[in-house]
């Protein structure tokens, strides 16, 4: 009984960690307005999720600079729009930074509000330290 | 195996003397048999010799040592509570290794190689003239620079250009070029390169003469540089 519940508790121990290493952690960076890059973007992530379905996922999307107009959701079809939430939906982030907001966004066209953060590249370089992987589609 | 007393009297048998020892009779059953081992002197031994051993065989047995885990039984809860939290933080450690391993990429390793070194190493790359894009990307470096000088922070950064970011990195483009001089000489910590392959294609090729910004150094490659700073644990950015 006393092994069993020593087993259990070990086990307790490794579990959350062997449930994070399956997690994938990604930096998605967008700099441009290129509408193909937010349609990259949107198709990258939801073949991930398909072709990775056991594996967690933590995704931060990045904007930097104009390419905070690709939210505009006037810039692209109803149905891409559509996809692009069910992403957000899921947990994917959304961030882009205080300068970039207030010289690019125009408040009342955006799909979706990012969350503001000091300096585009510093938080880059923060979340590559944390594991991210970056990509630039 | 019954035994008859005599012919009158039903016979016992060694099950139900066994019984009778083990105290699995009934009331009723039990008062009968006492009843005649009063009367039946060879019943009364049989008991006796089945009592004995059993007795001898409970003996023989409470002679051998109990297994460890039946000792730990008696143990205080203290030293088991311990060997859990023991157990616990193995369990922990061992799970966080299989994450570290299982964390093949370079990038990982490699920055944390530059935060052991305590200096960070950013690789900005530069592969489109798009100039607005271009001017945002000095201003996100200018800001990165001026908050590490803030934390009293080491950074290094190498602003890498090849394809058709050296267009950028042209004195035509005046807003850049300025951008440029003024963080050249604000920041000892950024250098600009251009790929010396690229701008000898654009000339070959396509007949376009750059004339870099007189901050820029010429590197031979830029994809090789750009590889080789990954390999080296720079955090690579695009700009």
């Amino acid at each position: 009984m006393v092994k069993k519940l020593l087993l259990m508790i070990a086990l307790l121990g490794i579990c959350p960690a062997a449930i994070a290493s399956h997690t994938e952690k990604i930096i998605y960076h967008l700099h441009n307005t290129n509408p193909n890059s937010y349609l990259r973007t949107i198709s990258n992530l939801e073949n991930m999720k398909k072709g990775m379905p056991d594996h967690q996922f933590r995704i931060t999307i990045l904007f930097q600079g104009k390419s905070l107009q690709l939210l505009n959701p006037a810039l692209h079809p109803a149905a891409l729009n559509k996809r692009f939430l069910k992403l957000v939906q899921s947990g994917i982030k959304l961030e882009t930074s205080r300068d970039n907001y207030q010289t690019y966004a125009h408040k009342d066209q955006l799909l979706v509000t990012p969350a503001l953060v000091p300096n585009v590249f510093d938080r880059i370089i923060e979340l590559q330290r944390q594991g991210y992987r970056y990509i630039t589609p | 195996m019954s035994t008859r007393q005599d012919d009158n009297t039903p016979a016992i048998s060694d099950e139900l003397i066994n019984a009778f020892i083990d105290r699995q009779l009934t009331a009723e059953d039990r008062q009968e048999i006492l009843a005649r081992i009063r009367t039946d002197k060879d019943l009364a031994g049989r008991i006796c010799d089945l009592q004995q051993l059993k007795e001898m065989t409970q003996s023989a047995f409470d002679n051998i040592p109990q297994p460890a885990a039946q000792q730990n039984h008696n143990t205080p809860a203290f030293p088991r509570m311990a060997a859990a939290f023991a157990l616990f933080t193995v369990g922990l450690l061992v799970g966080f290794g299989v994450m570290q391993l299982t964390k093949s990429d370079n990038q990982s390793t490699a920055t944390f190689t530059s935060a052991h070194d305590s200096i960070t190493k950013v690789l900005v790359h530069l592969t489109s003239a798009d100039v607005d894009a271009g001017m945002n990307t000095l201003i996100n470096l200018q800001q990165l620079l001026d908050s590490y000088t803030r934390k009293h922070q080491k950074v290094m950064v190498e602003v890498i250009a090849n394809g058709d970011g050296i267009k950028l990195l042209d004195s035509k483009n005046v807003s850049i070029a300025k951008r440029i001089r003024e963080l050249s000489a604000q920041h000892d910590n950024l250098t600009f390169a251009a790929c010396k392959n690229t701008i000898d294609q654009m000339r070959i090729n396509r007949g376009l003469v750059v004339n870099l910004i007189p901050q820029v150094k010429l590197i031979d490659s830029g994809v090789v540089e750009v590889i080789k700073r990954q390999n080296e644990g720079w955090t690579y950015i695009r700009g």
